[in-house]
């Protein structure tokens, strides 16, 4: 157990076969060492493998090949401490939408262990917090993407995980939306949560991350704080850094994703 | 919080989501509630146009006579048969209520005498076969009583028994007064004349008993998949399909929890879709018989509850096995159309069995107590009739269970391949994101 880094990968291997394509490597050996309190940008093109290493070290797939850790635990071996430990965000928010928001905040607190007064309390400060009180009884389902966001994140923070995982979390936000997305991501910062937030959107990675990795066809080809980045590439901007590293990979890499292994 | 806690959980949040969604309340609630009634109401509509059709129907009635027979006693016959209302002289002849019909609604009921011929049964069955024959045959009086011969696959053989067998029972109770009036003895001092109609003499309270314990329980196997269909796809196909799924699998508790939790959810609802199926159902058939018992359709009967509660344990037992076969089937869809694609054949390797154990004459034995779905029917058979086997009976709710589990087994392993610990099976195929 490595107990000061939040998140880490070793080896992290994910390959499946698909009856068209045949044998598909979506993840080809990702290592990865986050610290507390550090926001940390997976960056790559759509395919590149940044939502399946994600899904691993969440414990919803498993890794064909090496280890994940959330907060020292081992996603393989004890899946379900680790998911204790974390908070998981994506895009499309994955609410119940029959469910009112007040009772899938407390369905995932009771199932978090979080029972009483205790629960309700947490409920109460989540709901003022993100000011959802007003619509807190009605269906997700009638909600706008803003105000489903908002559950999602209440979700992800009520059992006050020491990490956040957010898969292109701004993905069909508006403006707003967005806006309040990464003032939140900045206030977990604040609270010395670790953040692994993957994206496409590199003007969000720039503001937000203090570390970036850019992932292109299931591998981690840079990894750095941008101004080590910079210093690597010799880009001034966050865009020239990340083509520079991606057009530098293309002949080495193999160019389908669906190349058959040998 | 232990994995049967959190099981209740999560079936407590998918059952909260279910009765909220259109689909599983119209399957589910409103379908079985509506169902019935309106079938039956449309039953009734039919049976009382029939009805009114018949009772202007002509019945041609051919005689058979014996010799000897006095010609004053003949002329008598046929104005019974016709429905003459004079043709009794016993106290209120009249109406007759047994039968729902009156001297009146038999002049509305029109019956035609044809010429009669001489011989016995035999000749009566000859007679009725060729092709301008009459719809029933008398054959008598006799010293003894008469023989109404009737095919009741000639449209008008049943219609022309129930019209002429009141009107010769009135007779023959007429007759009986007026011998004992006639002997100077007491009402009840002589038999009556036997009036026999050759048809089925099986006791009606029988004949029901037979088609409830043939259609009830192949009903309630239909009723039990119709309920878990639709939530099946919901917890399952449905989840992938609204995004729901990585949620699910993110709660902190192991796969078999969430799946047990699902599980118990689809299997509560295919049991409330079947408890107001049978409760729908047996109002409106009660309503039915009710409607109908004026008409002369005296078929009644009456299930004992005991009988139900019985069939309860396993009725559950088969609603778990249900929900968990679909579930397996369904866990491998990722839309709806997938899971209604894999699920719609599944249902005829439950529909076949189901009509197979329905066929009269399958006994529960204690190896076809071991055959799933036709154990089932069987044993809600001899249930419902009263007869219990114990040892058959716990054979079909053992061997329910063992599939019940082996399903959820099944149910489990298709989720382990998303699982963050190995699985007892290395599987390749798939998506992985």
């Amino acid at each position: 157990m490595t107990s000061n880094l939040a998140i880490e990968a070793v080896g992290l291997k994910k390959s499946y076969h698909d009856p068209k394509r045949g044998r598909i490597e979506a993840v080809r050996g990702v290592d990865l060492a986050i610290r507390q309190g550090e926001v940390f940008g997976l960056l790559g093109q759509n395919g590149a493998g940044k939502t399946t290493t994600l899904r691993m070290l969440a414990s919803i797939l498993p890794p064909t090949e090496g280890v994940a850790r959330i907060d020292g635990i081992d996603v393989v071996a004890d899946p379900i401490e680790a998911r204790r430990r974390l908070g998981f965000l994506s895009g499309s928010t994955g609410l119940y939408p029959r469910l009112t928001p007040r009772e899938t905040l407390r369905h995932f607190g009771v199932l978090h262990g979080l029972e009483g007064a205790e629960l309700e309390r947490r409920i109460a400060e989540l709901l003022g917090l993100f000011d959802m009180e007003a619509w807190a009884d009605g269906r997700c389902e009638a909600l706008s993407t803003g105000q489903r966001q908002k559950v999602s994140i209440s979700r992800a923070l009520l059992h006050d995980p020491a990490v956040l995982i957010l898969d292109e979390p701004t993905t069909g936000l508006d403006v707003l939306a967005s806006s309040a997305m990464i003032e939140f991501i900045e206030s977990r910062r604040a609270s010395g949560t670790c953040v692994l937030l993957s994206t496409h959107v590199l003007s969000e990675a720039e503001r937000l991350c203090d570390r970036i990795g850019i992932i292109h066809h299931g591998r981690v080809l840079a990894c750095g704080s941008l101004g080590e980045l910079q210093h690597q590439t010799g880009e001034e901007w966050l865009e020239d850094v990340f083509k520079r590293v991606v057009l530098a990979a293309e002949p080495a890499a193999e160019l389908n994703t669906g190349a058959k292994s040998k | 919080m232990s994995p049967f806690s959190a099981s209740l959980r999560i079936a407590h949040a998918e059952l909260l989501s279910s009765l909220r969604d259109r689909m599983t309340m119209v399957y589910a609630v409103l379908l079985p509630l509506a169902l019935y009634p309106v079938l039956l109401f449309v039953v009734v509509q039919v049976f009382l146009v029939v009805r009114g059709r018949e009772q202007h129907a002509l019945v041609r009635v051919g005689l058979i006579e014996s010799s000897g027979a006095a010609p004053a006693g003949q002329e008598r016959l046929a104005d019974a048969l016709r429905g003459d209302a004079n043709s009794g002289t016993r106290p209120g002849t009249g109406p007759d209520v047994d039968s729902g019909s009156t001297s009146g609604a038999r002049a509305l009921e029109p019956v035609e005498l044809l010429a009669p011929r001489q011989g016995g049964e035999v000749e009566a069955r000859a007679w009725l076969a060729e092709a301008d024959g009459p719809d029933a045959v008398l054959v008598g009086p006799r010293a003894e009583g008469g023989v109404l011969v009737f095919d009741s696959t000639k449209g008008k053989g049943e219609l022309a028994v129930r019209r002429l067998l009141p009107r010769l029972e009135d007779l023959a109770e007429d007759l009986r007064q007026e011998g004992a009036r006639d002997a100077g003895l007491g009402a009840d001092a002589l038999d009556a004349l036997i009036v026999e109609a050759r048809r089925d003499l099986a006791p009606q309270e029988d004949k029901a008993a037979f088609l409830l314990s043939f259609l009830l329980p192949m009903l309630m196997v239909m009723m039990t998949l119709s309920g878990a269909f639709y939530p099946a796809i919901d917890a399952t196909a449905g989840e992938r399909e609204r995004g729901t799924h990585d949620t699910t699998l993110l709660l902190p508790v192991a796969r078999s929890t969430v799946l047990q939790g699902k599980i118990l959810a689809v299997a509560a609802l295919a049991m409330l879709a079947t408890l107001l199926n049978v409760l729908a159902m047996g109002l409106s058939v009660g309503h039915l018989l009710g409607m109908l018992k004026g008409g002369g359709a005296d078929l009644q009967f009456e299930v004992p509850w005991t009988a139900f509660v019985a069939i309860a344990p396993l009725a559950l037992l088969f609603a778990f096995f249900v929900a968990a076969t679909m579930m397996v089937f369904a866990s491998r869809a990722k839309t709806f159309k997938e899971g209604q694609a894999a699920l719609g054949p599944l249902q005829l390797f439950f529909y076949l069995p189901a009509m197979a154990g329905a066929l009269p004459g399958l006994a529960l034995t204690p190896a076809l107590a071991c055959v799933p779905v036709v154990n089932v029917v069987l044993a809600f058979r001899d249930l419902l009739k009263g007869r219990v086997a114990p040892l058959e009976y716990a054979l079909a709710a053992a061997s329910l269970l063992v599939l019940a589990l082996l399903a959820v087994r099944g149910a489990t392993w298709f989720l382990q391949r998303e699982e963050g610990g190995r699985p007892w099976f290395a599987f390749r195929r798939g998506k992985a994101a």
